[in-house]
């Protein structure tokens, strides 16, 4: 149980006041534990392929296929256990308001494992407070790992092995990247991030965002290109806020935050990955 | 007349989950405004070997308005609260 405290002054008298809220258990979740053991399509799991795209109607659950395209998630609709492979450039999968993706494995090309020119793994969009939900998926081999432009939870997942310039020719790539101002709320939390070539969480146009419990590491390729930031804030006119970054851990061989112009943010709590001391400053 | 101040901070929902939002809602009773009001103003006129002439008239004594009101950011170990549109309500993310 947390004590709430607040004042409130009424001709000049004040008046302290308090109230009681119960908040969840940290819990033994984190990013730094996270791997291909644990993400993804659970091992074991038999497979279905669909050779092209799935979409899952509205308020259906679909498990283990291998899907050779691209998924649409009707609102409310579920993939689960699956593999989606996006075997085209240009594909990328789309969620529907309250849809989930839990322990999928999304990757690039008919393998699933090539660098192809994909813009990320799914699109989330829109204004609405209804949350998506992404947890336990394993996202790799495609330009941004998640574009998160609409109200969405993302758990538990491993972003990584994203596209760099030597992989697909002058790409910007983030493992996640937001780029609707608005007021759908966004939470990343308990996930592992790795690159790619801009940041791990660009929080370019952003509303409410919560970062919580991530791993971020930065991806250096022999070729000397690297990831550029862990985490990257657009303007204050574009970030309406508020944004939380608290108890991550992060490598130390980029910046933390790269934030130009002063968006406000709260920040604490956050580590080096290798020390478990604190960042300066957050 | 005058009447008592009291204030209280509710939060809701009482117990949030991770990437929930906490509302914290402050609220004042007996700050009211008191009208203008009419009194009665009476006195004795006595003329000397004569009868007391009671004699009366009225005043109306100014209102008073509510007194102004702040409301401070609540505060909690975990919680970040921020301004809303409505100067008694303050929210918060769950982390």
């Amino acid at each position: 149980m947390a004590t709430v405290s607040g004042v409130v002054t009424v001709g000049g008298v004040a008046h302290p006041v308090t109230a009681s809220v119960t908040l969840p258990a940290s819990g033994a979740r984190g990013g730094w534990l996270l791997d291909a053991t644990n993400t993804g399509v659970p091992a074991g799991t038999a497979l279905t392929v669909v050779n092209g795209n799935l979409t899952v109607a509205a308020g259906q659950t679909v498990t283990g296929k291998d899907v050779a395209g691209y998924v649409v998630l009707g609102a409310g609709a579920t993939l689960k256990n699956s593999r989606i492979r996006l075997s085209t450039a240009g594909d990328a999968s789309e969620m529907g308001p309250g849809s989930t993706f839990d322990h999928c494995d999304m990757g690039g090309g008919t393998n699933g494992t090539t660098h192809i020119n994909s813009p990320y793994a799914f699109w989330v969009g829109g204004s609405g407070s209804t949350v998506s939900t992404v947890q336990s998926c394993n996202i790799h081999h495609m330009n941004d790992g998640i574009r998160a432009d609409g109200a969405l939870h993302i758990y538990d997942s491993w972003v990584h092995d994203l596209n760099f310039g030597q992989d697909i020719s002058g790409v910007h790539s983030d493992g996640v990247q937001m780029t609707q101002k608005g007021t759908a709320p966004v939470e990343i939390g308990w996930c592992r991030w790795k690159g790619g070539n801009n940041v791990n969480i660009f929080m370019q146009l952003a509303g409410a965002v919560n970062v919580h419990h991530n791993l971020l590491e930065a991806e250096t390729r022999s070729t000397g290109e690297a990831t550029s930031f862990h985490l990257s804030l657009g303007s204050p006119s574009q970030v309406t806020g508020p944004i939380l970054i608290q108890n991550n851990r992060a490598d130390r061989t980029v910046a933390f935050l790269y934030n130009p112009v002063a968006t406000p943010y709260t920040a604490n709590g956050n580590v080096y990955s290798d020390t478990l001391t604190p960042i300066p400053g957050f | 007349m005058s009447m008592t101040i009291t204030a209280t901070l509710t939060v809701s929902p009482a117990a949030p989950a991770h990437g929930g939002t906490v509302t914290a809602t402050y609220a004042v009773s007996g700050n009211t405004a008191t009208p203008p009001q009419d009194q009665t103003v009476s006195g004795d006129a006595t003329f000397i070997g004569g009868p007391v002439l009671h004699v009366t008239t009225t005043v109306t004594l100014p209102g008073t308005p509510n007194l102004p009101e702040s409301y401070s950011v609540p505060t909690c170990p975990g919680l970040t609260f921020v301004a809303t549109a409505n100067p008694k309500v303050f929210t918060a993310l769950v982390p």
